[in-house]
């Protein structure tokens, strides 16, 4: 049986698409030694097996030796054609021409061919196992390729628990309601973020109310790189004990976080500071003793910056003069600031 | 013979790297050999010698992982680099100025907050036999402070290699050459051997009883390394110390530092050669390695910042808390020996001291300005 990509393509989202049947490609009795398979065929390399299992991590585990026979130099090639942002994903997998599949192939059942549009699948699988050896160095792939899959068609945002768990991401796959899934495809997380967010995950999973952390990410929707803070942000508090405070005090403000009216990044600024008290007080109450002070001397123009973290005894200022008179008034702040010298240093 | 030895893993291998030795070397590596096998020779470990070349020797020390808690490789190579660095500091904090020496890489005494393991990954020993080099290097210095602990303690592995006498007898004649042995043993034999020398010093690196029988359980207890300390005093050696990492963390109290730094200024008043200060801290990476353990998850129970220098630090506030109440028990003990912060920033400095290290009567020959 032959999955024809080339006239995948040319039918574009046919829904009655069915696969076409014919063994020609591959002898018919090597096919018994791979149960529950789908065969690769690339151009010059021959028929690269890759096994399906109804135990995702076991046909992991069976890819991964599989999967280097591929020449790096096709790799290359195939990554190169790649154009991951025109939408057309066809590219991909019509470069391997066919696939090729066990008629025993769990994959042929006929309630999965109903439900499922067979060449979404496959082509899904394909880039799942494909991309797996070059998923470090072009991380986004899989997931921007996974979210156009689901764009298209929403019943595979259904499966993607199971294509995460299949990817080996997260293990507490319980622990994680299915937006979540949808959250980080749509800020194109990559696999080192997943990965850190599976073993955060992992060490907060036994904690009480360890779920609402989840709640609060999807309410503030952070982007990729606060997400990446907060997960060290989240270590500090289990570090020093601090987990259960951080989420009593962020349920005793769930009016504003549950506020519709109240933008994204309102919340995950008052998530920060609540955040900051905890992990970081003494630093904290020193920035905003520090903020008190400045607001205290009412300067215009001069703006003071500690240096990081108040580690060295200096402090840097600059101004912005746009006329005659504003250098006046920077001559009146700078005579203020120095009256207040020793409060500055003292700090 | 410090008790210590018995409690430290096995040898399981020795590996020499072949190489065109000359005389002092090739006795060095004998006597390194006959030291070992002298000293394992009434316990049952079996310790196979086997010789590698240049490449074979250079895997063995990339290798990442330590195969077995219980034993390590003991690894004999020419040292590939100089012998004498200035230590490389930390951008934007004061150092001292002090000189590096490395006679071994690696330790031990597997002390929970030590970066040894956390960029070596693995538990082989390496002691360089070329040491003959190190003499030849040092001539190029009319004055100098400098210590091989920075690398590995600076005694633990010397019962195998005698490397103090060689140091002591090469040093014995230049005065100006300052060499500090550090070290978190009570191993002083070879000192209560010789006639004290003015220009050698055996540091002790201490923490209060309640952090070092945790976070330093393989190293000589306190009280021995302070009864070692007292012993070397009485003998007329130069001794000093150091509270680095002084660890700031949940439950344990901070004030301990103050008892012990009294007991030591009872112990050792103004003949302390120098006392260096410096807090816990580590490049961020290193977190997730001490999570891993619960020695290592105490040391994370404290607020910390990122330092000037990208390293964790605890916050400066709390730096200076425990650093000022050191400080005033130096000035109202009218302490008078040097007392400096390793890598702290010039706040740290101002707002105890109240001037840079340069200004500071007692600091400018430890610090050697014009060095």
């Amino acid at each position: 049986m032959i999955l024809n990509f080339q006239k995948v393509e040319l039918e574009k989202i046919n829904k009655n698409f069915k696969p076409l049947i014919d063994f020609s490609a591959i002898d018919k009795d090597s096919l018994k030694e791979f149960h529950n398979s789908i065969f690769l065929n690339s151009k010059n390399d021959g028929y690269i097996p890759i096994v399906l299992s109804e135990d995702p991590f076991q046909c992991k585990s069976i890819l991964k030796s599989l999967i280097v026979e591929y020449e790096v130099n096709t790799i290359k090639e195939i990554i190169e054609d790649i154009k991951l942002y025109n939408d057309d994903y066809y590219l991909i997998v019509k470069r391997f021409g066919k696939i090729i599949l066990n008629k025993d192939s769990i994959l042929l059942k006929d309630d999965f061919i109903e439900k499922y549009h067979s060449y979404q699948i496959f082509s899904l699988i394909f880039i799942m196992i494909f991309f797996k050896n070059t998923i470090d160095s072009k991380p986004s792939i899989l997931l921007y390729l996974l979210f156009l899959l689901a764009n298209e068609n929403p019943k595979i945002i259904e499966q993607l628990k199971d294509i995460f768990k299949l990817y080996g991401f997260f293990e507490k796959i319980d622990f994680i309601p299915k937006d979540f899934y949808i959250y980080l495809i749509s800020i194109d997380a990559d696999r080192s973020l997943l990965l850190e967010l599976k073993n955060l995950i992992g060490t907060i999973y036994s904690l009480p109310k360890s779920i609402e952390i989840i709640k609060y990410i999807l309410i503030c929707k952070l982007n990729k790189n606060r997400l990446r803070r907060l997960i060290f942000e989240i270590y500090r508090l289990v570090d020093l004990e601090k987990f259960d405070e951080f989420i009593s005090i962020m349920k005793q403000d769930d009016e504003f976080f549950n506020d519709l009216k109240i933008t994204n990044s309102q919340k995950e600024i008052r998530l920060s500071n609540i955040i900051n008290k905890i992990i970081n007080p003494s630093f904290s109450s020193r920035n905003e003793s520090f903020n008190k002070l400045l607001n205290s001397l009412k300067l215009s123009l001069i703006n003071i910056k500690p240096s990081l973290s108040f580690e060295k005894n200096e402090f840097s200022i600059s101004a912005n003069i746009k006329n005659q008179k504003e250098l006046e008034i920077l001559k009146d702040e700078i005579i203020k600031l120095a009256e207040c010298k020793d409060k500055i240093f003292d700090f | 013979m410090s008790k210590i030895f018995s409690k430290l893993p096995k040898i399981k291998n020795i590996y020499i790297e072949k190489g065109n030795y000359n005389n002092f070397q090739s006795n060095n590596i004998e006597n390194i050999i006959n030291n070992i096998l002298k000293l394992k020779r009434n316990t049952n470990e079996k310790i196979k010698i086997n010789y590698l070349e240049n490449e074979e020797i250079i895997n063995l020390t990339k290798q990442n992982k330590i195969s077995q808690e219980d034993s390590y490789d003991l690894i004999i190579q020419k040292n590939p680099g100089i012998y004498i660095k200035k230590c490389p500091g930390t951008p934007n904090y004061i150092c001292c100025n002090y000189h590096i020496t490395t006679f071994y890489v690696n330790c031990n005494l597997g002390c929970t907050y030590c970066f040894l393991k956390f960029y070596l990954k693995n538990n082989n020993i390496i002691i360089y036999y070329d040491i003959d080099l190190f003499l030849e290097e040092i001539n190029r210095f009319d004055r100098l402070r400098l210590g091989s602990g920075e690398l590995s303690d600076s005694l633990l592995y010397d019962p195998f290699t005698n490397y103090s006498d060689i140091v002591m007898e090469y040093l014995e004649n230049k005065p100006k050459i300052t060499f500090e042995f550090k070290t978190k043993t009570d191993y002083i034999d070879p000192f209560l051997k010789r006639k004290p020398l003015s220009n050698i010093v055996v540091g002790f690196s201490v923490n209060p009883e309640n952090i070092s029988k945790i976070l330093e359980p393989l190293s000589s207890t306190l009280n021995e390394r302070l009864e070692a300390a007292s012993i070397l005093l009485k003998n007329g050696w130069k001794v000093s110390f150091h509270f680095d990492p002084i660890i700031l963390t949940l439950g344990l109290d901070e004030n301990e530092y103050l008892k012990l730094f009294n007991t030591i200024i009872d112990l050792a008043g103004n003949s302390i050669a120098w006392f260096s200060l410096g807090t816990l801290r580590y490049n961020i990476d290193m977190m997730e390695d001490l999570r891993k353990s619960y020695k290592g998850r105490i040391l994370l129970k404290y607020e910390t910042i990122k330092g000037l220098d990208g390293k964790i630090r605890y916050f400066i506030d709390d730096r200076l808390r425990i650093y000022r109440k050191i400080f005033d028990i130096y000035k109202n003990r009218n302490c008078t020996f040097p007392l400096y912060y390793c890598m702290e920033s010039d706040k740290i400095y101002l707002k105890t001291f109240g001037k840079l290290p340069n200004k500071i009567d007692n600091l400018s020959n430890i610090f050697n300005f014009n060095c």
